[in-house]
């Protein structure tokens, strides 16, 4: 690893290099994220899919430094706007945060309780902007995200406001200061399916509007091929294969991210039995050698059992890190 | 950057003010379901108009004595009788009843002040801040409190009602701030609070904005039914001899008519069922209202 990247990555807005994030609880040392590399530039939509534990999240939120308390970032370097944040102290990354780098996070509940809409918005506006009266660009904002009577809606606390509306909310705040690069950390993975589309509508529209860069965690392969040009697989806290989003939904390299993509059903194809990858994720206290996927691939050879495949590809582009990929 | 966000966090704490000023009304209207809360809510609002305008509803000054006429017992010229000295009583109550509700207020406000931020910021924070904040909290929770009103108002040599105060806010700062303690560490693992690191707003500013915006509701209660205590131990120290004896107090008519229970009881018993009733609609108080602010709590 570490091959990708890190003399292609000098234009892009955030390049990741070789980063490592370790979670230390009790004598444990789960590697959630193990060495990985990517590039985004200006304008991408880099979808990061994996399934859960991969340790996507936890790249997600190493960015704009938001790791629990028990993850550390053991080595790497995280290159946003030509700093690397890995080294800034929290003061530093005050000014960044919700500034030139936001968080669109899953959960519904990261809106206070007890605070009304508003206000909550209000707050973001006044420490981007402290002279200015937020009141106007609360309304401005709420009207953004598709909020109908917005000057009374802001008077309202979260939990009137249905889950949707709340993600819209939460979209709302994380742009409020026009920031360069938006981590959508699963922003649609609570919503049902009708309320997913119309969020996914409302951010590329955004994206549009605002020109911001995204990074888009999900599971969802489908939202993936939507929102993103730009895919790169997680397995086991590595990225396996990474690339145009053309290139990796439609010709997977890795075995793994063809098993995925063949585990997907479909309604409109006679597909027999359901192609399942047999196994279960690795430990990620006490990973495999050699590659992690080899004890679950179908087609696995002597050598990855003993060395870890680099993640290469001709082009430099389109990149998948396995040593008998498919064909 | 910095002084912006103090500046908001200032903005913030006048607003929740103003809320608190508001949410009175809805709660008088919960209140209103329960004979017992409303019977609490009246009381307290009766005691509360003695204690603000004393100087209009009382029949006499309080310490004025009538001479010849001590330890009467409650007549129309005296309505709740009169004490060794030939005080009103009825207007001692009253007057009292200002001192009782300053000095659980009073103490509350010390409280507050120091146990507040001490549970908020340990608990947030967390590691070694913590661990020095829960010891110091441990040694003062092993003297008993009582021993140490007595030792701190004796070394102070001031038998002054700010003293007892002050002593007894100090005390008690330790159960608000270990609650309070408690309640930071479960808030601070919430997802709003990872949001609004997310936002980049500084340590200080989530605590002052969004850790106590979701433990506002345990420290009301907490603050009212330790006033309730305040109010109960200023009249034991009075009763001990250990109170202001310049001013009128319920604790002061206590001490008084220790040494006239079988002549004259009511010097005791009166000033005693003031007592009772406000220290019980304080509890009262407090019990509806963790059901109020719970029920608050669960629309979310």
């Amino acid at each position: 690893m570490g091959t990708a990247g890190e003399g292609s990555g000098r234009g892009a807005l955030l390049s990741i290099q070789d980063l490592r994030v370790y979670y230390y609880f009790e004598a444990a040392v789960t590697k959630a994220v193990d060495g990985v590399s990517l590039n985004l530039e200006k304008g991408d939509v880099l979808g990061i899919i994996g399934e859960s534990g991969s340790g996507k999240s936890t790249l997600a939120r190493a960015v704009p430094r938001l790791l629990s308390r028990y993850a550390k970032i053991v080595s790497g370097r995280i290159v946003f706007e030509g700093e690397d944040l890995t080294t800034k102290d929290e003061r530093d990354m005050m000014k960044i945060r919700g500034k030139r780098v936001s968080i669109i996070l899953q959960n519904p509940s990261a809106l206070n309780p007890t605070i009304r809409i508003g206000e909550q918005i209000a707050e973001v506006l006044r420490d981007v902007s402290p002279k200015s009266d937020p009141k106007p660009l609360v309304v401005e904002a709420l009207r953004m995200v598709g909020i109908h009577n917005a000057e009374s809606r802001a008077s309202s606390y979260p939990y009137e406001f249905s889950v949707g509306m709340r993600q819209r909310v939460m979209i709302a705040m994380a742009l409020a200061a026009k920031p360069a690069l938006v981590v959508a950390d699963e922003p649609t993975s609570a919503l049902d399916v009708s309320t997913q589309a119309q969020i996914l509508g409302l951010i590329d529209r955004l994206k549009a509007e605002l020109g911001f860069s995204m990074l888009f965690i999900t599971h969802h392969i489908g939202v993936a091929s939507q929102m993103c040009n730009k895919i790169a697989v997680m397995y086991g806290g590595k990225v396996v294969e990474v690339g145009p989003k053309d290139d990796v939904l439609s010709k997977p390299r890795h075995p793994y991210s063809f098993g995925l993509l063949r585990s997907i059903p479909y309604l409109t194809r006679d597909m027999g039995k359901l192609y399942v990858i047999e196994g279960k994720p690795p430990d990620l206290t006490d990973p495999p050698p050699g590659c992690r996927f080899h004890p679950r691939c179908r087609n696995a050879i002597e050598i990855c059992m003993l060395r870890e495949p680099p993640l290469d590809g001709e082009d430099q582009i389109t990149m998948s890190a396995c040593f008998n990929p498919i064909r | 950057m910095r002084t912006s966000t103090q500046r908001s966090a200032l903005r913030v704490q006048v607003t929740s003010m103003a809320q608190l000023l508001v949410s009175p009304i809805s709660y008088i209207r919960y209140a209103r379901k329960s004979k017992l809360a409303l019977f609490a809510v009246l009381w307290m609002a009766a005691i509360a108009i003695m204690a603000i305008f004393p100087f209009v509803i009382a029949p006499h000054p309080p310490n004025r004595t009538f001479s010849g006429k001590s330890n009467l017992p409650p007549s129309l010229e005296f309505l709740l009788g009169t004490d060794n000295v030939g005080r009103d009583i009825l207007s001692q109550v009253i007057w009292g009843a200002s001192t009782s509700l300053a000095i659980g207020i009073g103490a509350a406000m010390v409280e507050v002040v120091i146990g507040v931020p001490l549970g908020l910021f340990a608990g947030y924070y967390g590691g070694r801040l913590d661990q020095i904040f829960m010891r110091i909290a441990d040694t003062i929770l092993t003297i008993p409190t009582i021993v140490l009103l007595i030792v701190a108002v004796t070394l102070l040599r001031a038998q002054s009602l700010v003293s007892i105060v002050i002593v007894m806010g100090f005390v008690n700062w330790v159960w608000l701030a270990k609650t309070l303690r408690g309640e930071a560490l479960r808030v601070r693992e919430e997802e709003y609070v990872t949001a609004a690191k997310a936002m980049g707003f500084s340590d200080p500013y989530i605590i002052a904005k969004h850790i106590l915006s979701n433990v506002v509701a345990p420290l009301i209660v907490i603050v009212t039914f330790d006033i309730a205590w305040f109010i109960l131990y200023e009249s034991t120290m009075s009763f001990i001899g250990l109170g202001d004896p310049t001013i009128p107090s319920w604790g002061r008519l206590l001490f008084i008519g220790r040494g006239f229970l079988n002549t004259a009881p009511w010097i005791s018993v009166i000033p005693g069922i003031f007592i009772f009733l406000t220290v019980l609609s304080f509890n009262i108080l407090g019990d509806d209202l963790t059901g109020f602010l719970g029920a608050r709590g669960r629309r979310v």
